[in-house]
């Protein structure tokens, strides 16, 4: 062969017989099953698989976005919070999400029976709970501010069982809402305050802490400034 | 039976909206698509594989065929080398040779008659389809696109023309690929020669 040129095998392909093969068993079910084919069906289920999984996609991305926000996860806004010194709280942010001020810390609130409130401290242990008592959604006047009122006992908000006759002292404003007032050195002799006695309370507010608002049907806390009694 | 393109023409068409008449168009093409698969890749099981995948494929887009580009039976040639040339990327290079063909599968690559596997084809000599035996074993070492157009012009016995249609190239192109396949086909041959049949040698050095 290797004399052979590239013509002559052309001339010997161009003439060569080809075996021609039937295989009438494999036309005949290839031939029933193309018409029972319906259109498309691979491309239809297919994509409409893609449409599905992308629509399913979407909505656990806005559902677990929704979780976030309702479990209590800060979020952009509004702002948490400014500063500590300002101590100015969204009133939006949930309880759980508060952080509780410093001002509450190691303090005690003088009772008209002589009895205190316990600081946030002792009671942490109880305040897993705290975020029901306070709804995420209570507006709470924040800032320094002036708020006229009463002195008068903070109302518990379990009025079940046994009660003593502890007073934690607390500002009834004119509008019926209940203010811790927070007297750290007790610089202001709150207790010289009687129940029946008119007075404005000028101080920093803000929303209250985890164990007061668990004790407590408190509007917000007052990190007292000044007192006035009015006559 | 052959119809003119005309004729074909119309049966494409009103099985773009009746896929019952792609009944007809399947007739007409079987046993040349099926004689493409199980000359290109020498196993009848796989060629049934094959054949039915185009046959698919073509009814499926068959609304996308114009008849403007290429005639229909280019088109589906078309298909029909695109399933090949995928079934050898998934590295099937080293397909069986026809005497293994015929061991493993009892395909009778000759057209000799067999009951068992429903093949049939004219009661021929073994020596009229030597040169395609021996043809067929060297194909198999030569790159596809060589393979490709040497099996169409040889073996499906198309024209230049068809050819370029199918493999949407250029003729000249074809041209020189089927030039270059056949020089390569004949160093391989030469290489094989022992093995080739005794009144090939002897046609050849006529």
């Amino acid at each position: 062969m290797i004399f052979m040129e590239n013509n002559e095998l052309n001339n010997l392909l161009e003439r060569m017989e080809v075996p021609e093969f039937q295989n009438q068993t494999h036309q005949r079910k290839l031939r029933a099953s193309l018409m029972n084919y319906k259109t498309e069906p691979k491309g239809f289920a297919f994509f409409s698989l893609m449409n599905v999984s992308f629509v399913l996609a979407i909505a656990l991305v806005v559902i677990g976005f929704k979780g976030l926000k309702s479990q209590g996860e800060p979020v952009a806004t509004p702002p948490v919070i400014m500063s500590r010194e300002s101590s100015i709280f969204s009133t939006d942010m949930p309880a759980s999400t508060t952080p509780a001020p410093a001002l509450m810390n190691n303090i005690t609130l003088p009772t008209r029976a002589g009895g205190t409130v316990a600081s946030p401290q002792a009671n942490q242990a109880e305040d897993s709970n705290a975020k029901k008592m306070t709804p995420p959604d209570q507006k709470s006047p924040v800032g320094s501010q002036s708020i006229v009122g009463f002195t008068s006992c903070l109302p518990p908000k379990d009025t079940s069982g046994f009660h003593t006759m502890e007073c934690a002292i607390g500002l009834k404003a004119d509008d019926g809402s209940y203010y811790a007032l927070l007297d750290p050195d007790n610089s202001h002799e709150l207790f010289k305050y009687s129940g029946d006695q008119r007075i404005t309370v000028t101080g920093m507010i803000s929303p209250p802490n985890e164990s007061l608002a668990k004790r407590y049907a408190v509007n917000a806390e007052i990190k007292v400034e000044n007192i006035e009694s009015i006559k | 039976m052959e119809l003119s393109p005309e004729e074909e023409n119309q049966l494409v068409e009103k099985a773009k909206l009746d896929p019952e008449a792609f009944a007809d168009i399947f007739d007409l093409y079987y046993v040349k698509i099926f004689n493409y698969c199980i000359r290109r890749v020498q196993n009848k099981t796989l060629a049934e594989d094959l054949t039915s995948e185009i046959f698919f494929k073509a009814l499926k887009n068959l609304s996308k065929f114009k008849w403007q580009s290429v005639p229909f039976g280019a088109w589906l040639f078309r298909i029909a080398s695109n399933e090949v040339i995928t079934y050898y990327r998934k590295g099937h290079e080293n397909v069986a040779s026809l005497d293994q063909m015929q061991q493993e599968t009892g395909f009778d690559v000759e057209g000799v008659g067999d009951a068992a596997t429903d093949i049939k084809s004219e009661e021929v000599e073994q020596e009229q389809f030597a040169l395609f035996h021996e043809v067929s074993s060297c194909l198999i070492s030569l790159p596809e696109h060589y393979r490709e157009v040497i099996s169409l012009r040889y073996f499906e016995k198309l024209s230049i023309l068809e050819i370029s249609e199918i493999l949407e190239k250029p003729e000249g192109t074809v041209k020189s690929l089927l030039s270059r396949g056949v020089e390569m086909l004949r160093k391989q041959m030469s290489i094989k020669q022992p093995v080739l049949a005794p009144n090939v040698v002897i046609s050849v050095r006529k």
